[in-house]
């Protein structure tokens, strides 16, 4: 796997909110490389401004918030720069995709996990009807839904959480992403099913040649799935390196504090 | 949400067929419809405009009590009183069923833009705020007094005011549902505003939509009641239940001609209390939330 070329270039990056008349900066000055075909991991503690990071990343700020500075170079365009809808539906699912923390939250309770899968892959891929749904099928099975077919008519209630996130890691894989943004996406499950996850994540990275971007405030889960790790706190990259330089020869005292919280090393 | 199996229509109509008493209610209200418009057909049915004479004495048949003759009476000038019944409750029902797809209709409209689109919330929240400052019973004399009466009049003065509600209410529904998580994870899977809004808002306002208009159907109908009340209703040579209800007030005293009052206000009641059981059955029914 080449890691010489960057595909994703953040540039001093600079992410503003605004709170009953006050502004506050939550990204303060961020730079940050995401190279095609790795899997890069921010860590940080909560409220270091990673799910706001993310959420830069595909132009879904809550509306209080806004990049005041810094550039974010995909692909040669700066979509930092991005202001009309038009312009993100370009990017969003097909070329970036994003699987939130809370898999109950991010599914549609009214449709069956079937239709959302389906409706991805009639939005991105052109297929329909029974094309569309032989290929969510297909997706599904391969986000480790193994009796997709049988399961395509329940709703987000009737399975486990586990399940659920594998249906929508599956609805943004259906989008055919470059990149796939995971923001704690294991956070809500517990530990045996989180497991299942990474390892899913590993081998969907694999088969689908994506480049992911993982956010997690767990050190024991980034080991799991980063080829990197990027140490984020308050709102700045404070430290950069592979897995091996991050864990065994951290330099930045932020780091250290973190990894000294964990129980295992 | 229907051409992929979605089964929200039929949840919302086995929900519905549940409820008998709506069901009552909903089969009184469609034979009385088709009772009103084929009614001038039946035999042996009177004018409700012409004013009836004794042939023998020449005298107009005044506040005749409901009889073999005259099924409701007369009213005090010898009118046919169940002629004018009807048509009255065809005039009335034809307004409240106008004035409600149109207000229903207006309201998603204005409210789906007002609650998606950004650039426009300004805009349309003063237009709001203008109007809804001025007490909608003033806008509606205003009109009613400048214009000529009739039923175009009376349509349009309760249009003018009448998508109000039903826009705010559907402003704040938009709002609330299109920042939900799915439906920001479905819009960063790239999936345009208008899919959003019709396959996952719309089935959250259709319930609110169907409790309107039903509701609003009444709504024009006690309007229509009132603005005839002020005097500002329609001419007697076109009977409504607001004229009619208006020319029975005068006898609330006298026993034996209440039945010039009693019999439309009847009509109303239970025009009211049935869309308003109907409105709020299919509410419920269509209300994605109650299909669990
Ligand atoms: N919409 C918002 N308005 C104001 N402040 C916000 C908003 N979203 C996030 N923040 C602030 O930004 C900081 C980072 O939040 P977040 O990115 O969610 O942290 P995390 O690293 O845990 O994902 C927090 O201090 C939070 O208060
Ligand atoms: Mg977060």
């Amino acid at each position: 796997m080449s890691r010489s070329e960057p595909l994703l270039c953040i540039e001093d990056l600079v992410i503003k909110f605004k709170v009953r008349g006050q502004t506050i900066e939550v990204i303060r000055g961020l730079s940050l490389k995401l190279y095609r075909g790795e899997s890069l991991a921010i860590v940080g503690e909560s409220g270091a401004g990673k799910s706001v990071l993310a959420k830069a990343l595909i132009g879904a700020l809550d509306k209080n918030g806004w990049i005041d500075s810094g550039r974010i170079i995909y692909e040669g365009m700066d979509i930092a720069k991005f202001q009309a809808e038009d312009d993100w539906l370009k990017i969003r699912g097909r070329e970036i995709a994003m699987v939130f923390q809370e898999p109950m939250t991010a599914l549609n309770p009214l449709k069956t996990i079937g239709n959302q899968v389906e409706e991805a892959i009639v939005l991105h891929e052109g297929y329909r009807g029974r094309d569309a749904r032989e290929r969510a099928i297909k997706v599904l099975e391969n986000a480790g839904i193994e009796d997709a077919r049988k399961l395509y008519k329940k709703y987000p209630h009737e399975l486990s959480g586990g399940m659920r996130q594998r249906v929508v890691i599956a609805a943004a894989l259906a989008c055919r992403p470059k990149i796939l943004i995971c923001d704690e996406p294991t956070t809500a499950l517990d530990v045996t099913i989180q497991a299942q996850i990474l390892k899913l994540l590993n081998r969907l990275q694999e088969e689908y040649k994506l480049t992911i971007l993982f956010i997690s405030h767990d050190l024991g889960v980034v080991a799991k799935v980063a080829d990197r790790v990027a140490v984020m706190y308050c709102g700045k990259i404070v430290e950069a390196g592979s897995v091996k330089e991050i864990f065994y020869n951290p330099r930045d005292p932020y780091t250290i504090s973190l990894l000294s919280k964990l129980p295992y090393i | 949400m229907m051409n992929s199996g979605y089964s929200y229509w039929n949840s919302t109509i086995r929900a519905f067929m549940k409820n008998k008493v709506s069901l009552f209610f909903m089969a009184l209200m469609a034979v009385f419809i088709v009772f009103i418009i084929i009614q001038p057909y039946l035999p042996n049915q009177k004018s409700p405009n012409v004013i009836y004479v004794d042939d023998t004495t020449g005298l107009q048949l005044i506040n005749m009590p409901p009889g073999r003759e005259f099924w409701f009476g007369t009213n005090s000038i010898g009118q046919d009183m169940w002629a004018r019944i009807w048509s009255g409750t065809r005039t009335s029902l034809f307004i409240g069923i106008i004035v409600a797809l149109w207000e229903n209709a207006i309201g998603l409209i204005i409210g789906v833009i007002w609650g998606y689109v950004r650039r426009l919330e300004n805009i349309i929240t003063s237009i709001y705020n203008v109007i809804n400052n001025l007490p909608r019973v003033i806008i509606l004399i205003l009109l009613a007094y400048t214009m000529k009466p009739g039923v175009l009049t009376m349509i349009f003065t309760m249009c003018i005011t009448g998508w109000l509600d039903t826009a705010r209410i559907v402003r704040n529904i938009v709002v609330i549902i299109r920042d939900r998580e799915y439906n920001i994870a479905s819009r960063i899977l790239g999936t345009p505003a208008y899919r959003i809004i019709y396959r996952n808002i719309l089935p959250y306002l259709v319930s609110v939509l169907v409790l309107k208009a039903t509701l609003s159907i009444p709504a024009a109908i006690g309007y229509e009641v009132f603005l005839t009340y002020i005097g500002l209703g329609l001419p007697l040579s076109i009977p409504s239940l607001g004229n009619l209800i208006n020319e029975g007030r005068g006898y609330i005293t006298v026993p034996s001609l209440r039945y010039q009052l009693m019999i439309p206000a009847m009509v109303l009641s239970i025009i009211t209390v049935s869309f308003y059981a109907i409105g709020n059955a299919f509410a419920d029914a269509s209300d994605p939330r109650n299909h669990f």
